[in-house]
């Protein structure tokens, strides 16, 4: 009976619960309320989880600018090397040259002197001129003469040339460690954990070679042998001093030459390769020879600081490609102004579409050190170039050994960076951090763009973010599998058969793209 | 005599007009809810437009005169957006790390991974570093349009950007003469 009770009094309850909503609310209400307060706290978290993704994506921006900044320091600094080694070069000539002519303007002079007498009126002012002048010449004659251990053989601005290709070989290889530890220690003032670059060679790594994409290249990369029309006596100094100096010097050869008392061959003056002293090489072998320069003249695309802002810049201003002493060089036109510095000029060209634009072209032009020949050396076999040996400052050219296509370089010059951080801010991370805890990363690329003159002669390197490409293309892994990077030195991978490299590769492939599906879907 | 109890009877409710009326109250909520998920969006998408204008800064200026640059970064990247920046350059990189956990226990935490020698070295190499390179943190306050809904305060925004960002590129036209000497001098000087 009790049982029975027992079991009707449940049913009733039960008939209660289900026939009675109060307190519905209530129950309703605490769940939506830990509901909300759990969709508040998702809000916060994946706030603060946008906040870092942007915080890391600043920092691998940062990271690979910073790092590829390095880079393009580093070929600023060859440039200058390359162009001061230029210079140094043309000093020596400057100085060989005037020991060679200033006794023969000296002479000219002398020879000059009595014919004042000659003269109708102003004899005395004539000959008080021409005295004056000798006495200058003298003058720096001597100031020359005292220099001589500056441009003697092996003298001190030769081997001032010579360091400076050594600077530069420490540059090269110096330069990118730098920078890939500059791009951690950014990547961490920046948030991130870690910060790694990865410059486009590292996987080609070779420990004989500089990550930076230039080779060492020979002094004849220094200079041109002069086929085209000789131009006026012109120094690689735009010093007004100098200049003076060299265009009266200029005058002297000239009389020189006219009074048949110089054996000039080339460069100076107004010679005459073909006149009564043969052939370059024949006048040469006569004890003729001086020293002259020639400009290097370039059309390239527009320069960033000297154009309208629209016209675009990037890689199509760093498209054409003049390396030196090639066929792009051509004599500049006479005159100092028409060829120093940059100008620029603009034509108003149709385009496929019909419409008509402006199109802007500099002309940038530097000194080049063509080579000379003092009256007691040996004249150079036709058609080869300064000789050549290793006691010879070198220039650093751009391009790696073996890389030297365009496109090869302008791969070259790119770095990924990639920035890490393990730790987050959460609130109530027990709930909302997964067991494998807090990550973020990101990457970036940037390259490094001169622009204007793709060369190892112009300082104009700058660094821009860039479209990522690196994992993309497979650059990283094109370096395991065709480069001679230092597994494949080490003969490690001679061991591997091709078919069975081929699936290693293609595995690390896979997995790089299911990474780089996640990072893109973080 | 007690007379019985009658039954209270109530005025016969209706519910017509309930659904009207909840849907009258829930409507500022609504309205809250959608208000905060733009005032959301606004918020990191100006964040990140302030990000964008002290990467471009910092890219364009490339170490050089960063004031030269300033106009024409907020006219391309923040007048859009009706937001308007005040930069300050400092030499060194110094960046608080606003998402992560505070910056003491950053501190706490690095300290206690590296110790004696190989700290010696990192903090060397990071000071030499800092000494020989163009390190610069570009911070920015920026301010925005109002907040939709006018919950929120309009707020501005502290970003900062530190990067090593000069190229140490010559002048285009420029004499070469005499920049290896003067570059190796500005280095030495800088070292002491």
């Amino acid at each position: 009976m009790r049982g029975g009770l027992s079991r009707v009094t449940a049913a009733r309850a039960r008939r209660g619960l289900h026939a009675d909503d109060g307190g519905q609310i209530s129950a309703l209400a605490v769940l939506s309320a830990a509901a909300f307060a759990c969709l508040l706290l998702l809000v916060i978290n994946t706030g603060w989880a946008t906040s870092g993704k942007i915080e890391m994506q600043n920092a691998a921006d940062a990271s690979v600018l910073s790092g590829a900044t390095w880079m393009a320091r580093g070929l600023n600094i060859i440039s200058v090397n390359n162009v001061t080694q230029v210079q140094l070069l043309a000093l020596i000539i400057v100085l060989r040259a005037l020991d060679d002519a200033l006794p023969l303007a000296i002479l000219t002079l002398e020879i000059e002197l009595p014919a004042c007498a000659l003269l109708l009126w102003g004899a005395g002012v004539c000959a008080a001129i021409i005295t004056k002048q000798i006495a200058l010449l003298n003058g720096v004659k001597n100031v020359i003469d005292g220099l001589s251990n500056l441009y003697e053989d092996n003298g001190l601005l030769w081997r001032t040339a010579k360091l400076l290709g050594t600077w530069s070989k420490f540059i090269a290889y110096s330069f990118p460690l730098i920078g890939m530890a500059e791009a951690h220690r950014i990547a961490t003032v920046d948030g991130a954990d870690v910060g790694l670059l990865i410059p486009a060679r590292l996987p080609s790594f070779q420990i004989d070679k500089p990550l930076l994409p230039v080779h060492e290249g020979k002094v004849s990369d220094l200079c041109a042998r002069l086929d085209g029309p000789v131009s006026d006596l012109e120094t690689p100094f735009q010093i007004g001093s100098l200049l003076f100096v060299n265009s009266g010097l200029n005058l002297y050869l000239h009389l020189a030459v006219l009074s048949n008392k110089a054996n000039i061959c080339e460069g100076t003056a107004k010679s005459d390769p073909q006149g009564p002293l043969g052939s370059v090489a024949e006048c040469l072998a006569k004890g003729g020879g001086t020293a002259y320069w020639q400009h290097a003249y370039y059309d390239t695309k527009p320069s960033f600081s000297m154009f309208p802002p629209d016209v675009p810049d990037g890689a199509e201003r760093s498209e054409k490609v003049s390396y030196p002493c090639s066929a792009d060089i051509a004599p500049c036109p006479f005159g100092l102004t028409k060829c120093g510095g940059m100008s620029v000029s603009s034509s108003n060209q149709q385009q496929p579409d019909g419409t008509y634009k402006n199109v802007y072209v500099g002309h940038v032009s530097r000194w080049q050190f063509v080579y000379a020949l003092g009256k007691d050396q040996p004249p150079p076999p036709a058609g080869s170039g300064p000789t050549e040996n290793d006691d010879s400052p070198h220039p650093w050219l751009l391009g790696a050994e073996g890389r030297l296509e365009t496109e090869q370089i302008q791969k070259d010059l790119r770095s990924m960076a990639v920035a890490y951080r393990r730790r987050e801010m959460h609130v109530a991370p027990g709930y909302f951090v997964t067991p494998w805890g807090a990550h973020k990363i990101s990457y970036a690329q940037a390259r490094v763009y001169n622009g204007t003159a793709f060369d190892t002669f112009t300082s104009d390197w700058r660094v821009t973010l860039d479209r990522t490409s690196m994992l993309e293309d497979g650059t990283l892994l094109d370096g395991l599998r065709f480069g001679q990077g230092g597994l494949q030195q080490a003969k490690v991978l001679d061991k591997v058969p091709d078919t069975a490299m081929s699936k290693i590769t293609d595995f690390f492939g896979a997995i790089v793209g299911r990474v780089l599906e996640t990072l893109n879907n973080h | 005599m007690i007379e019985p109890r009658r039954p209270v009877r109530l005025a016969p409710c209706t519910t017509r007009g309930v659904a009207a009326l909840e849907f009258v109250l829930v409507l500022p909520f609504i309205w809250i809810i959608f208000v905060l998920v733009f005032n959301f969006g606004q918020i990191f998408l100006e964040r990140q437009r302030a990000f964008v204008a002290l990467r471009e800064l910092a890219i364009r200026s490339q170490g050089g005169d960063w004031e030269a640059h300033a106009t024409a970064i907020e006219a391309d990247t923040l007048a859009q957006r009706g937001m308007k920046a005040t930069y300050i350059v400092e030499s060194g990189a110094t960046c608080p790390q606003k998402s992560a956990i505070d910056e003491a226990d950053v501190e706490d935490a690095t300290k206690a991974k590296t110790s004696g020698m190989w700290r010696w070295l990192t903090d060397w190499i990071n000071s030499a570093l800092d000494k020989l390179s163009s390190t610069r943190a570009y911070r920015a306050t920026v301010t925005g349009r109002p907040f939709t809904g006018g919950l929120l305060k309009n707020r501005s925004y502290e970003v900062c950007y530190a990067i090593d960002d000069g190229t140490w590129t010559q002048e285009v036209g420029r004499s070469y003469f005499g920049m290896a000497w003067n570059w190796l001098k500005d280095q030495v000087k800088k070292l002491f």
